[in-house]
């Protein structure tokens, strides 16, 4: 438990120093302004070309914030303090470097949490999407689902990224990526058999698709929350093993400081 | 002369530079590519090349203005942190050449994403696209690569203040998507959106390429003139505002604050 806290407030303390831009004037239009503009890029792209009415547009960008925020979350701490110089003495330190990373994924989180309420609010004010208060407990279960599922897939991509020299491709890739394979704007009837392969094996996809069901007043899909949370658990497993392999990759190559 | 050469030698240097960075090349090749395949598989619906064409150009526009945010915001970064935004301001050339050439190199990078979206769409998502004019297209891509750069120094002017400048610049990426008319036409979007498209330089060039995908010579020709004087007016505007603000930052001593 004294560990637990440890991580907990490691992670807090370090989100004020590692992310500068978390300033008052600057952080409502990181977390919500941008999300919401993408949104209301994607939507009215969707409304104009595609097939769906815009809330499928609205709500698909609106839970693709959360991704984003745990995707990146993971990745913004190896190069912030790879620009500090810090991140050798981090991984040299005696304490478990999963606990610290994922110590440091719960505030990122937590804002994207906040990002994604706020879009899907403003989704439902703005857009067709029908919706009933007492659905709102279910949307938020789901949504944390997406969460975890997608931060334990940053902390993978994140022990990547300590190999790396440019941290910052391979979450760009998977968060981009996302939005093509997820369902995030394509619909089943305008994608391919393919994408909807890849997205079946993604994290957010199930997530989303249980936020959608759950808007459009039907009954709750549990076995999406389900296969959502195993991809969640598979992406945690991936993380530990590479985060061990690569952790000692950059101790043996002498690589943890280098930058691209 | 020797302006010129040294407009020439900035551009190479950062076009050299930001064309070996991975995040660069994920803003101009493979974000447009992204996107370009998200809009086709939505515009596939319609069955009209001409919509195809125009929504998957204009997610290779929108990678080139990605790029010129980015790079420019992100060079100016990389210049303060490295300590040489100070030297840069303090040498005899003015800091709106210094600007230029990095604007333009970010800017031509985006010829990648033109390449690479027209490429990918034809031989990875096997799209019929049809343009009417190739030179003309060719001649507003250009044009094009000097409207979103002139642009890119007009922001970069909030940049030489503030190092936290470029986390607000950020936001402009998705209102030019709408604001351009890039995907979206802009007679789809409400009354007041068409005359502030007017007063963007990159807006004309988009008209420009849109007019040559139709084949529309005369227009798009037409176009590209209100492209240039709009563009030559942003330099314009652009280097007065880069020696105003120059002088403030040295009078505020915030250049080197990162």
């Amino acid at each position: 438990m004294k560990k637990v806290r440890a991580y907990v407030n490691n992670g807090f303390l370090s989100y004020l120093g590692l992310f500068p831009w978390a300033t008052k004037r600057l952080i409502l239009p990181t977390l919500v302004l941008n999300p919401i503009l993408q949104l209301i890029a994607f939507t009215l792209v969707g409304v104009y070309l595609g097939s769906q009415p815009a809330g499928f547009y609205a709500v698909g960008n609106a839970v693709h914030a959360t991704a984003r925020a745990a995707i990146f979350a993971a990745t913004v701490v190896v190069a912030a303090e790879r620009v500090n110089g810090s991140l050798s003495t981090l991984v040299a330190a005696p304490t478990s470097i999963l606990g610290t990373f994922a110590g440091r994924l719960i505030p990122p989180l937590l804002t994207g949490l906040f990002s994604s309420f706020v879009m899907i609010s403003l989704a439902l004010v703005f857009t067709d999407v029908p919706f009933s208060p007492d659905r709102l407990p279910v949307v938020l279960l789901a949504i944390v689902a997406v969460s975890a599922s997608c931060s334990a897939f940053g902390l993978a991509l994140g022990s990547v990224a300590l190999y790396l020299r440019d941290v910052y491709f391979l979450p760009n890739i998977a968060v981009y990526g996302m939005m093509l394979f997820c369902g995030v704007n394509l619909a089943s009837d305008t994608t391919t058999p393919l994408l909807t392969m890849i997205g079946d094996v993604l994290p957010l996809t199930h997530g989303l698709f249980a936020v959608r069901e759950v808007l459009a007043g039907r009954a709750f899909p549990l076995g999406a929350v389900a296969t959502e949370l195993f991809i969640g658990v598979c992406c945690a497993a991936a993380a530990c093993v590479l985060l061990r392999f690569f952790e000692r990759r950059v101790r043996i190559a002498a690589t943890l400081d280098l930058a691209g | 002369m020797t302006k010129l050469r040294f407009l020439y030698t900035s551009w190479l240097v950062h076009l050299r530079q930001i064309s070996t960075m991975k995040v660069y090349v994920f803003d101009s090749v493979v974000l447009p590519l992204i996107f370009a395949t998200i809009v086709a598989r939505l515009a596939a619906r319609s069955g009209s090349p001409a919509t195809i064409t125009t929504a998957t150009l204009g997610t290779a526009v929108m990678g080139m203005w990605v790029t010129t945010l980015s790079g420019t915001g992100g060079s100016i970064s990389r210049l303060r942190v490295m300590g040489l935004l100070e030297p840069i301001v303090a040498a005899p050339t003015p800091l709106s050449w210094a600007y230029a050439g990095n604007a333009l190199a970010s800017s031509t990078l985006g010829i990648y994403s033109v390449v690479a979206t027209l490429l990918w769409s034809v031989f990875g998502l096997g799209l019929d696209l049809r343009i009417g004019s190739p030179a003309a297209l060719a001649l507003a891509v250009i044009v094009m690569v000097f409207a979103t750069a002139a642009l890119g120094v007009v922001l970069s002017v909030s940049l030489v203040m503030s190092a936290r400048a470029q986390s607000m610049s950020n936001l402009l990426e998705y209102p030019m998507w709408i604001l351009l008319g890039a995907v979206v036409p802009l007679s789809f979007l409400p009354r007041w959106a068409e005359p502030l498209s007017w007063l963007l330089a990159p807006s004309w060039g988009m008209r420009a390429i849109q007019a040559a995908v139709a084949g529309d010579v005369a227009r798009s020709m037409a176009m590209v003139s209100i492209c240039v004087l709009v563009t030559a007016a942003y330099w314009a505007i652009g280097a007065m505002l880069l020696r105003w603000v120059e002088r403030l930052a040295r009078e505020k001593a915030v250049l080197a604050l990162s």
